[in-house]
């Protein structure tokens, strides 16, 4: 007797792809285009689970694009401190499809949002749209400012650069301003900014509005950059905390369901535009939660692990990726080093001048 | 610092010196009339004559602990060095100083860092000071910047281009991320901290040129001014 299951793939039967297979082994990917070289310049952002991809592709040998990498004269402990390199740009975490689509909008000038800064209770400032980007806050309005204007043009050029874009879609439950609909990572007051509800409302998205938010933002990408390819993923990590007045698994569930349903709602419509499912190989029972640290929400190294093999794996072809090239070779002498080097020597002539003006010398 | 000690000699004021220029190995440069100067760069650690020298006595210690790392950042873009940009940053009691146009804006904490990292060594080095000499040390900040006019020659001097000077608004911001630093250090290591005399600066916060003797320090009329200044304080 036949039926359409009979001759389906291993990976297509729950027993022989998941039950019977080593849970290190699992693998929920296939089929899946190769897309990556080497050489391809990967942008990624999104939810803080992006923040272990971005991690494994830096490590990784490939082309993971950073437009904001810090100025070089800061040393890598200062730049991780403040967060750049993170991901491609120094935008933090990007929770939302629409937060997302905003962001492509400001950065290009076509959104202006009415919040400009939020204020700290000891008197410095946030970036609405970047709470956390800055330990400690800005300490100006001007010095805010400044820096959005420079992130924004970074974003810009990881925009018109990528030839992958790796995004990570991680809420639906979000801020607005009721002002202009401009949409926040964190809620107001929780990182600086006040919580008013006449001027902030909760949205909680639908699968439709996710859908239609990347569904722009993914055109206005394609019309600065019309080749770039999509990797969309789910984060599996969970809502630290719900809005809406139930429990924050059913919430969880809820939001994630509608992000997943959407990411294979954009996958299966939009051309070059492709699911990932790191949400599944990390929450999936094969693991037995084993995947999750003890606070039961962030995700362990062996499961980004997981992730990360099975991305280098489908996504690249690779099966060990290589270590990160080795540092160039000592340059030579600079410039810098002579006008350091004539500072120095005006001291010491200094020392020298210092002489003529003593009193006769009595003994040495 | 040898602009003060000149201004002292002149003035006949008695004085021994520590120089962290030299040998370092202790040994007297010179001995004059009420005055000694030896030279020790206090590393690995002071001498043992350094040290009474510091210990004892209810003498103030006036320290010129510091250096000319941020002057270097500020001539960065003489450097010809394509990985290091050009750079600015926003200074918070100064915000509205125009930003040069093209360059990468670094967050004013971590320009902070950048500073506190380059001076990390003179740092210790106060910090020894005042340990040896509890309550007694008085902490002088940088020199003020001095004016193009002054530093063109010298870019000259060293075969670079002064057809783009330095960004001066950057020299003085970073002069003034260098002042708030040894003040924060110097209290936090129980010392006293010395302002530069605002009679120093022109009416855009650099060393006024008759006080200049070369792009890092003053002349022995600014030394004047710094001794009256401490003994106006004493």
């Amino acid at each position: 007797m036949t039926h359409p299951y009979r001759h389906v793939a291993d990976y297509a039967r729950w027993d022989r792809g998941v039950a019977a297979v080593p849970p290190e082994q699992v693998d929920p990917v296939a089929p899946f285009p190769v897309l990556l070289t080497r050489q391809q310049p990967v942008v990624t952002a999104g939810s803080c689970f992006a923040q272990h991809i971005s991690r494994h592709f830096k490590r990784a040998g490939f082309n993971f694009l950073i437009t904001e990498p810090g100025h070089p004269l800061l040393d890598d402990g200062v730049r991780a401190t403040l967060n750049y390199g993170v991901f491609s740009a120094r935008f933090g975490n990007i929770y939302t499809s629409r937060q997302l689509e905003q962001l492509f909008r400001r950065a290009y000038g076509t959104f202006d949002p009415v919040d400009l800064t939020w204020d700290r209770q000891d008197s410095r400032l946030v970036d609405p749209f970047r709470p956390t980007i800055q330990p400690g806050g800005f300490h100006t309005r001007e010095e805010l400012l400044a820096d959005r204007q420079q992130h924004l043009a970074a974003v810009r050029r990881a925009f018109e650069a990528a030839s992958v874009f790796i995004f990570t879609l991680g809420l639906t439950e979000c801020w607005a301003a009721r002002a202009d609909g401009a949409v926040f990572p964190i809620a107001p007051g929780v990182a600086g900014g006040t919580y008013d509800p006449e001027r902030y409302a909760f949205v909680n998205l639908t699968a439709d509005e996710v859908v239609a938010d990347m569904t722009r933002f993914i055109a206005s990408l394609r019309s600065v950059n019309p080749n770039v390819v999509l990797i969309l993923t789910v984060s599996p990590v969970p809502l630290a905390a719900t809005a809406v007045d139930r429990h924050v698994l059913v919430s969880t569930v809820y939001s994630k369901a509608v992000l997943r349903v959407a990411a294979e709602t954009l996958a299966s419509s939009l051309p070059r535009v492709h699911y990932f499912p790191s949400y599944e190989i990390i929450t999936a029972p094969f693991s037995r939660g084993q995947y999750y640290s003890d606070d039961l929400r962030s995700v362990t190294e062996a499961g980004v692990q997981h992730v990360m093999s099975l991305f280098f794996r489908h996504a690249a072809g690779v099966e060990a990726p290589l270590a990160p090239p080795p540092a160039p070779a000592a340059e030579t002498p600079k410039k810098s080093d002579r006008l350091a080097r004539a500072l120095e020597v005006l001291c010491d002539e200094e020392l020298i001048l210092l002489a003529d003006r003593l009193p006769p010398q009595t003994s040495t | 610092m040898n602009c003060l000690l000149e201004a002292a000699i002149e003035a006949r004021v008695p004085f021994s010196a520590i120089t962290l220029k030299g040998a370092g190995e202790g040994a007297p440069l010179w001995t004059g009339e009420g005055v000694s100067l030896v030279s020790d760069h206090g590393f690995p650690d002071f001498t043992d004559e350094s040290k009474a020298l510091l210990t004892g006595g209810p003498e103030p210690v006036l320290s010129f602990i510091g250096g000319t790392k941020h002057v270097q950042l500020g001539l960065l873009r003489q450097m010809d060095d394509p990985s290091e940009p050009p750079f600015d940053f926003v200074l918070p009691e100064a915000p509205r100083l125009p930003l040069e146009s093209g360059t990468e804006v670094i967050p004013f904490d971590g320009v902070r860092q950048l500073i506190r990292r380059e001076f990390k060594r003179r740092l210790r080095l106060i910090a020894k000071v005042a340990s040896l000499a509890p309550g007694r040390l008085i902490q002088f900040g940088p020199p003020p910047p001095v004016s193009d006019r002054w530093l063109e020659p010298f870019l000259l001097k060293q075969n670079v281009s002064a057809t783009a000077l330095p960004n001066r608004l950057l020299r003085w911001k970073l002069w003034r991320v260098t002042m708030a630093l040894f003040q924060e250090h110097a209290v936090e290591c129980g010392a006293r901290f010395v302002d530069c005399p605002p009679e120093a600066l022109d009416a855009d916060g650099f060393m006024r040129d008759d006080l200049v003797r070369n792009v890092t320090h003053g002349n022995v009329e600014f030394g004047r001014l710094l001794l009256a200044q401490v003994q106006a304080q004493s």
